[in-house]
């Protein structure tokens, strides 16, 4: 069931991001066959520069899809008339969430290699190999001073990535979830939770910091200090590994709260 | 000529208690058959079901037991309990207390193989063309017939590659049914299937039911347009206030109160 539910959702989620992605490609191409007619006129700069706003903005509105529409989908699929149906299939709410998280992430990173890929047509030729050049001399300096640690860096950051993205979904998830709670109004509902839990983290984090100054001479900072400067790779691999598991945590709450008020309190309207 | 057995069983008063111990085991072997059948046929079973919302009791210690083979009219005014009742059954909502199986499944993955439920509203993805809909419910519906649902289609005169969205209200309700009656299930929940539409398209809905449904499955209907359907109704219920006020077959009905169904839904319904 779990294979069937991916398979219709990336068909939802490709209805909507492969035009976008071919209006990307398309404003890719054009810029880059605008290029090849450079010349130093004041027109051809204006029309360069529109076709490098527009492909920035471009881009902006294929990463936009990917959020918008996993929250839309989300919403739309489960708390909706489509919810009727969605939960009368023979699958738990488990694996409706989840599948819809995973497919998210999924476009996300889907949407990151299309950006890539656009990128190399915006600038194919002298100006790309230019790039290719700069990141193989990067690379080249930072595997000289980190050796194998840079592997794990690129593994950690992409755990990471994909765990922030897994948590944020899971966040507008819940949150939407919160809103159906609501008798009415159950969309501003969510909006309102959202900025309830924004206003929420902003009081935590000036509490913490106040605590950090009232007993902060109880940390023992300069040990700290010492150890990060004592070994600097490890410490990088310890601030990546605390911040996956941070996330991660967060992850793993917004899914029981988004998972309880499904199974135990879905009234759709 | 007697045989010696029976010579025995006349000429000695053994017989009158070897006649009894024979009919008791009777009795029971028939009792204990019949409590099978029962058992077996039991498909739908609520007990002291109740549900609130907030303050407001929308189900109040509801039992209810539904048999194999029927179909059932569960019918009452607006606001009664149906529709929390049917949500119940389909696991969109949890009860305050109480319990509902299907099958002797609660609510869940399991039940929900079991049972084709026709909501009040269009559900489906309207961006989907009517081929996606028919191949995401053989898709997640092993008891979906997808042969069944193209041949109603065909018959309605629904064009296949049309999106659901393109359609009219009313042939968006019919393509809702056909799918819902184009699966094998054991029970069918139909809310309110004959609600807003023509008189013609009423005959079409109830035919389609009737023409489609699994012999030995149960088909549940909820409905206030008693007169429309009351002909097709092996039993109904009446629902008022969140509690079931009659639970009986159609025929004990009129015989016992000399009246159709639809006239005694007035009459226990009056306002």
């Amino acid at each position: 069931m779990v294979k069937k539910l991916f398979k219709y959702e990336f068909l939802a989620f490709l209805r909507v991001w492969l035009p976008t992605l071919a209006v990307l490609f398309g404003i890719s191409l054009i810029g880059r066959i605008i290029q090849i007619f450079e010349t130093d006129s004041t027109v051809y700069q204006i029309i360069n520069g529109f076709s490098i706003f527009t492909y920035v903005v471009a881009i902006f509105v294929l990463l936009g899809v990917a959020t918008v529409f996993s929250i839309v989908r989300f919403y739309k699929n489960l708390f909706t008339g489509e919810g009727y149906l969605s939960f009368t299939l023979p699958v738990t709410p488990t694996q409706h969430i989840l599948v819809k998280a995973f497919t998210a992430i999924a476009m996300h990173f889907a949407t990151l290699v299309a950006i890539l890929i656009s990128f190399c047509i915006f600038t194919f030729g002298d100006v790309f190999l230019e790039f290719s050049k700069a990141g193989n001399y990067l690379f080249a300096i930072a595997l000289k001073d980190l050796k194998f640690h840079l592997i794990f860096y690129i593994l950690e950051c992409l755990v990471l990535f994909t765990a922030i993205l897994l948590s944020q979904f899971l966040f507008y998830a819940t949150c939407i979830s919160i809103g159906q709670l609501f008798k009415k109004n159950r969309v501003l509902a969510a909006v309102g939770v959202y900025f309830g839990f924004y206003m929420l983290s902003q009081i935590l984090s000036t509490i913490f910091t106040v605590l950090f100054a009232v007993f902060g001479e109880y940390i023992p900072i300069e040990k700290i200090s010492n150890f990060f400067t004592a070994h600097p790779q490890a410490s990088v691999h310890i601030i990546f590994c605390a911040l996956i598991l941070l996330t991660l945590i967060s992850a793993v709450i917004y899914f029981f709260v988004t998972k309880t008020i499904i199974k135990r309190k879905l009234n759709l309207e | 000529m007697k045989s010696g057995v029976d010579f025995f069983l006349t000429i000695t008063p053994l017989k009158y208690i070897i006649l009894l111990v024979d009919n008791t085991i009777f009795n029971l072997l028939s009792m204990t058959k019949n409590m099978g059948v029962r058992i077996l046929s039991e498909l739908l079973c609520c007990e002291n079901l109740t549900k609130f919302y907030g303050k407001n009791c929308a189900l109040n210690n509801v039992n209810l037991t539904l048999e194999s083979g029927k179909i059932v009219g569960l019918l009452g005014p607006n606001g009664s309990g149906k529709t929390t009742l049917i949500k119940i059954i389909n696991g969109l909502l949890t009860p305050t207390r109480g319990s509902v199986t299907i099958d002797g499944n609660y609510p869940g993955v399991e039940s929900k193989k079991l049972v084709a439920y026709l909501p009040d509203n269009i559900y489906l993805n309207s961006w989907m063309t009517i081929t996606q809909i028919v191949n995401y419910f053989a898709d997640f519906y092993d008891d979906f017939r997808p042969e069944v649902a193209f041949e109603l289609l065909y018959n309605l005169g629904i064009s296949l590659n049309s999106r659901l969205k393109t359609l009219s209200k009313g042939n968006k309700e019919k393509v809702c049914l056909i799918l819902v009656m184009s699966r094998n299930a054991k029970l069918y929940v139909l809310d309110e299937p004959i609600a807003g539409v023509d008189p013609a398209a009423r005959d079409y809905v109830i035919s389609t039911i009737i023409n489609n449904h699994n012999p030995d499955s149960t088909v549940l209907i909820s409905t206030h347009l008693i007169s429309d359907i009351e002909k097709v109704l092996n039993e109904v219920i009446f629902i008022k206030n969140g509690e079931i006020v009659l639970h009986n077959s159609v025929s004990e009905i009129m015989a016992e109160h000399d009246k159709s169904i639809d006239e005694l839904f007035r009459e226990v319904f009056r306002w």
